[in-house]
């Protein structure tokens, strides 16, 4: 394969990256909301000029989508419909029976997504062993699809109990279905997360059906509009990481729901492993929130305990803890009293007060320009310039309410979007009983490498990397990202030699079954990697703990897995029982397509005098407390390897690093900024 | 600025840092204890909490678990602190125990366990965690028997001891609890996650003061106590000045069944301060529906934050405004040794009949009556599949009132619970029972311009013999209130082999009722009242609510008076 294309639609920007041969080339274009496939094209069409290449002649393509997920949180899916065994419409309702806030008398529930009306009862039941106890009713089945059809209603999920152990019925339901509504698009929940609990399951596979028939449109529109040009059929990234193709996207919706932001993870990944980093921590700060992944040994922490915006959807996805703080993210205080920052965001419309677009309440990007972090002259390549009055009248009015400066005020702001986002690393890594000190902070997206290196310090962390493409990183990343099918099967089975041959067996059957996706898309047989995880607890546990293993075909298998389920727990609680029975909760299997290796080129060094600064600006510095004038450097035109002492300020292609006094940073052989970030203890 | 003595020292952005770090200390801790807990009532239902206290007991920091447990816990710290160790006699290492609820605790299945922070040899802070554990012995499985006449029949007593002293486990004490209950496992691997939770909690609060320093640390802590004070009570000074009464009561105590409880509220508000007097009430009953004083405290404390500023934090500073009124040897302020394990049915009709009242001065606040109870079901005997004694326990919902802009929640718990169901899938993997049913109550929600939340249905099949099940529930004979013309909710209804020629009805409460393979229990939990006038409501609502099950055509034709051939989309009914 010589030329990968790959786009990432995001709110307000369209980020295309294509690597013809040798040579890295990336774009932006404006996002079509209403139809993504436009933007798609328009980039096709500018990427395709810039390389001097046709667009036919692309072999590779990889697509992240917000499709999906924009349905989910503007609800804007389609009318669903539920079938699920007899006695138990209203799983789906009730779910967890907790409510989100103690005190708050006038709370929702999160919505079900489907109307009671359109929940169905079938007579069915299987055991949690699996045995069939009540025969699938299929002359009522009959009735209820009569009724679907006669609402005109265009999905629908089937979720039975215990489907996940024995999905017989779920099968049949489907194949009955498909014979007598064949226009109906089905989504099964042992199909998209076989494993029990069955409101978790539910909710599943009611959002897959919620949004399905909507984002395999816009895909349809896509292929189609891409087909006429003779473009290649894009792979589409999925939340866990991997890519799938276009056909499978199209039946597993939910699993698209962090396509985008899953890029930047891979594609930080892809990075580490050229630089020798095993572990690192990605800080991708956007407009409204900011995304924290925690990566140990370049492996993505992958699980299916997420919890997307208020639903416990069981798919697998990157873990990431994201916060409200965003370059748009507004500062208010509460009386007076308490400064607080975001949830509330300017967003890309009025923006920030700065932006001169009707804001008139502080953001963080404000904050940044008080502090003289930004330059109002050189900000997005000069093509948005920035209201310095207006900022500063904004931060009057909170000067007034709090009795604080300006730049006590600005300072704090960015204090606490720092606590906030440092908080969101802690999770990700402290709480697991993981200290930060021993990872590399990946910053990325157009606002974080102004907050990086103070976020760091807080944490311990001794070194920043901010990549070449920082801002197109979600795209860049998708390049990298091998095709991944996940699969899943609850069995509870002690852990214990007795068990083996059930473990081996188990196996093999999700083996033959990545097999078989595999082929479909012709991944050949040296290119395909299978992974082996077991979620395993203490006997009487109900929450698991996952761990991989190298082969689970040798009786070994046993002894590693124990060895390896006592420590983690011990990492993660603190102690770890090493008489008590563990017990095997679920099998996984990712079966991997690996992409081929991205060849990453070095800088040329054309003219040795380039890198003087190019001028000096007041900048706000957190270490000395006071404005001082510090140099500005152009980044692409530093010397790789040159080590150059803070503090200073970096322009970058669509983005501003901000170095602190007693911070150093060098650029490497292939273009990205390496920071050792001095102050740190220990 | 923040209006207080510290004023000059302490700036808002370090109040937030330390604020949000203490929160999420406490939230920490409450992950590790619901991740490494072995019985449904803890790991599925999260029947617990976690907090932070200061060297006084005072509250800094809590998890949003469960409000009984609030303010309950700081009280038994400060009770043990003053009446059993004293801080001189607290060492690093130290965990203390306690379940006695006539020495703090609140009832027996509920252990709270203390762990002391020391920075520089110095006390500054506790660690604490409160668990509602699956057994603790007595004369049911489960350690709650609704017929107890006495606390030595709920379950093993533990005055404060250290369980840990200096670092060092005190095995006797394990042993003794191991000796006293019926699955060892389940209570002493639940005690091991509150210590990991515990130990997880000192080992933070002491990097944390150690990063701002203790005298800092201190200043902020009055500060943020002090704050949260202040909101209370300047949002306590915008009610008018009143005193308001209501009044309610339970079936029965479980002993003498044709006795309700009757338990009149009375809520005085003066200025900035709030008080409520719960001594027109019953005198202690002979069953355990008694409530100890420390957890009747967690009532005034939820009430308070729910009229109030929902969104303040929780600290020491929420209880300054409040004041209760007791009167001992009543039903909210028992004489040792009466029982008290139903104590959380008490607590749930005394905050309803507190909501009752505050509806007379704040009526687009408070939403029409909830369910007010908890049907909680406990299955204990000999699984022949492994020979092993198990304790099944769940917790049910109902509904919640109807608000004055919208209807109420389904299938919820309300007031000062909040614990999750135990998934249909998770417990009949592990048990020898089967579910038939577990939806909505159709027209438990009572009519009105909004319509109150629905009840729960929860239905299932034994399938073993010699087993025995205790349910605890209450408001068979009490309907939950509809507000300004809305109807009440349907109350709560039990059932034995309901629809076959077996069928009993359940009436009251049970203890330990024995049940054999092929039995079917049905627990119908009570819906929740509306809230004005039903001929008010919108009648694209009502039709929809018709077409989706939640009322049957009988409440549409007449409660709503509304004709099924006049609606536009009746066709979808069929």
């Amino acid at each position: 394969m010589k030329r990968k294309l790959s786009i990432d639609v995001g709110g307000t920007f369209t980020d295309v990256v294509l690597i013809n041969n040798d040579e890295v080339h990336y774009t932006k274009t404006p996002t079509s909301p209403n139809d993504p496939s436009i933007g798609v094209l328009k980039g096709i069409e500018k990427i395709v000029l810039q390389a001097n290449i046709n667009p036919e002649d692309i072999d590779y393509f990889v697509h992240g989508t917000t499709f999906a997920t924009n349905a989910f949180l503007e609800r804007k899916g389609s009318k669903v419909a539920l079938i699920t065994t007899e006695g138990f419409i209203d799983v789906i309702e009730i779910g967890r029976q907790k409510r989100d806030k103690l005190y708050d008398l006038f709370q929702d529930k999160p919505s079900p997504f489907v109307d009671r009306r359109y929940r169905y009862g079938i007579k069915e039941r299987i055991s949690s062993k699996g045995e069939v106890i009540t025969k699938l009713d299929e002359k009522q089945l009959k009735t209820v699809i009569e009724k679907i059809k006669k609402a005109n209603i265009k999905s629908i999920a089937i979720a039975y109990l215990h489907s996940y152990t024995n999905p017989i019925h779920e099968i049949k339901t489907a194949e009955l279905i498909n014979e007598w509504y064949p226009e109906l698009d089905i989504s099964m929940s042992h199909d998209l997360s076989p494993e029990f609990r069955e409101y978790e399951r539910t909710i599943t596979t009611v959002v897959n059906a919620y949004l399905k028939p909507k984002t395999r449109y816009y895909l349809k529109e896509l292929a189609d509009k891409l087909k006429k040009r003779n473009i290649v059929s894009p792979y589409i990234m999925k939340s866990s990481g991997g890519a799938m193709t276009l056909n499978v996207a199209s039946d597993r919706v939910v699993e698209t729901l962090l396509s985008g932001p899953t890029g930047g993870v891979i594609g930080s990944i892809f990075l580490a492993s050229k630089l020798d980093i095993n572990n690192l921590i990605t800080l991708d700060m956007g407009g409204t929130s900011t995304d924290v992944s925690m990566i140990l040994n370049r492996q993505p922490k992958i699980s299916t305990e997420s919890n997307f915006k208020g639903y416990p959807l069981k798919v697998p996805m990157i873990d990431m803890e994201t916060v409200g703080a965003g370059g748009g993210s507004i500062a208010w205080t509460d009386g007076g009293n308490l400064m607080k920052v975001g949830p509330k965001s300017a967003g890309a419309t009025p923006g920030p007060v700065c932006y001169g677009k009707g804001g008139t309440e502080p953001t963080i990007t404000d904050a940044n320009l008080i502090l003289g972090r930004l330059d109002p002259a050189t900000f997005h390549n000069g093509e948005l310039s920035l209201d310095v009055e207006a900022t500063k009248m904004a931060f009057e009015n909170l000067s007034k309410k709090t009795g604080l400066k300006i730049e006590e005020i600005a300072k704090g702001i960015i204090d606490i979007a720092n606590h906030h986002m440092a908080e969101a690393v802690r999770l990700v890594t402290v709480r697991k009983g993981i200290n930060p000190k021993n990872f590399v902070l990946f910053s990325f997206g157009g606002a974080s490498p102004l907050h990086a290196c103070s976020i760091a310090r807080s944490l311990n962390i001794p070194k920043v990397v901010v990549p070449q493409m920082s801002s197109e990183m979600s795209a860049f990343g998708f390049l990298a990202a091998d095709i991944r099918h996940d699969f899943a099967t609850t069995k509870l089975i002690p852990l214990h030699l007795d068990s083996f041959n059930i473990i081996k067996k188990t196996f093999k059957e999700l083996e033959e079954k990545g097999n078989l996706l595999l082929d479909e898309e012709n991944v050949s047989s040296t290119e395909k990697l299978f992974l082996y995880r077991v979620d395993l607890r203490y006997m009487g546990q109900a929450f698991e703990i996952s761990i991989q293993t190298k082969s689970p075909y040798s009786e070994n298998i046993i002894s590693e897995l124990t060895h390896s389920f006592y420590e983690e727990y011990e990492r993660q609680y603190g102690y770890s029982d090493e008489g008590e029975n563990i017990e095997i909760v679920n099998f996984r299997l990712s079966a991997i397509g690996v992409s081929s290796e991205l060849e990453l080129n070095e800088i040329e060094v054309k003219d040795l005098n380039k890198e003087k600064h190019i001028s000096y600006r007041k900048v706000y510095l957190d270490q000395s407390k006071e404005y001082k004038k510090i140099p500005v450097y152009i980044m692409n035109k530093l010397l790789p390897e040159k080590e150059l002492q803070g503090p200073a300020i970096l322009d970058g292609v669509n983005t501003t690093i901000f170095i602190e006094e007693s911070d150093k940073a060098k650029l490497d052989k292939y273009g990205n900024l390496i920071i050792s970030i001095g102050g740190t203890s220990k | 600025m923040i209006s207080t003595k510290n004023k000059e020292e302490i700036d808002p952005i370090t109040m937030e840092l330390v604020g949000h770090s203490l929160r999420s200390i406490a939230e920490e801790m409450s992950v590790t204890l619901q991740r490494t807990a072995y019985s449904s009532i803890v790991r599925e239902a999260m029947d617990y909490s976690t907090a932070l206290f200061d060297s006084n007991g005072d509250l800094i920091a809590q998890s949003d678990n469960i409000p009984t447990h609030l303010g309950s816990m700081g009280k038994t710290l400060k009770r043990i602190l003053a009446n059993y160790f004293p801080e001189e006699d607290i060492n690093e290492g130290d965990q203390i125990i306690i379940n006695h609820p006539y020495l703090g605790a609140s009832h027996t299945p509920d252990i709270l366990l203390f762990s002391p922070v020391f920075v520089d040899n110095k006390l500054v802070s506790f660690s604490g965690s409160m668990c509602h554990h699956a057994d603790v012995g007595g004369s049911v499985a489960g350690s709650s028997p609704t017929n107890a006449t006495e606390i030595f029949q709920e379950g093993l007593l533990l005055p404060p001891l250290k369980l840990y002293e200096k670092g060092i486990e005190n095995t006797t004490i394990f042993s003794i609890i191991q000796a006293n209950v019926r699955i060892p496992k389940y209570t002493i691997g639940d005690l091991r996650s509150q210590i990991s939770a515990n130990t997880i909690g000192v080992k933070r609060i002491k990097a944390l003061y150690e990063e701002y320093g203790i005298s800092k640390i201190k200043k902020i802590l009055a500060s943020w106590q002090e704050y949260t004070e202040a909101k209370i009570r300047e949002s306590i000074t915008k009610i008018p000045n009143g005193v308001y009464s209501a009044n309610g009561f339970l079936d029965d105590d479980g002993v003498n069944k044709d006795e309700k409880i009757n338990m009149t509220a009375t809520i005085e508000i003066k200025d900035d301060s709030i008080l409520f007097d719960f001594t027109d009430v019953a005198d202690q009953t002979a069953g355990p529906f008694n409530v100890t004083k420390e957890t009747v405290w967690s009532v005034a404390y939820y009430i308070t934050r729910c009229i109030t500023d929902p969104e303040v934090p929780q600290n020491e500073g929420v209880f300054r405004p409040i004041d209760i009124k007791l009167k001992e040897g009543t039903v909210l302020n028992p004489r040792f040794p009466a029982p008290v394990s139903g104590r959380y049915h008490t607590i749930m009709r005394l905050s309803d009949i507190c909501f009752q009242a505050c509806s007379k001065f704040l009526p687009k606040l408070i939403p029409a009556s909830s369910h007010a109870h908890a049907t909680t079901l406990a299955i204990g005997g000999v699984n022949p599949e492994n020979d092993e004694y198990f304790v099944y326990y769940e917790l049910n919902g109902g509904g919640m009132g109807a608000r004055s802009t919208k209807d109420g929640l389904s299938g919820i718990d309300v007031y000062v619970g909040n614990c999750m169901n135990v998934p249909i899938e998770a417990a009949e993997l592990e048990y020898p029972i089967r579910f038939k049913r577990y939806e909505l109550n159709q027209d438990s929600g009572g009519a009105g311009t909004y319509r109150g939340g629905l009840g729960l249905v929860r239905e299932l099949e034994i399938l073993v013999d010699n087993l025995s099940v205790t349910i605890r529930n209450d408001a068979e004979t009490s309907s939950p209130k509809g507000f300004y013309g809305g109807k009440d909710g349907l109350p709560a209804l039990k059932y034995l082999n309901r629809n076959t020629i077996k069928e009993e009805s359940i009436k009251g409460k049970v203890t330990s009722m024995k049940i054999k393979k092929g039995d079917v229990i049905t627990m119908i939990t009570p819906g929740s009242g509306g809230y004005g006038d039903p001929l008010k409501r919108e009648k694209d609502l009502i039709e929809s609510d018709w077409l989706d099950g939640y009322i049957s055509e009988k409440t549409l034709n007449e409660i709503y008076h509304i004709d099924t051939d006049s609606l536009v989309n009746k066709t979808e009914k069929d």
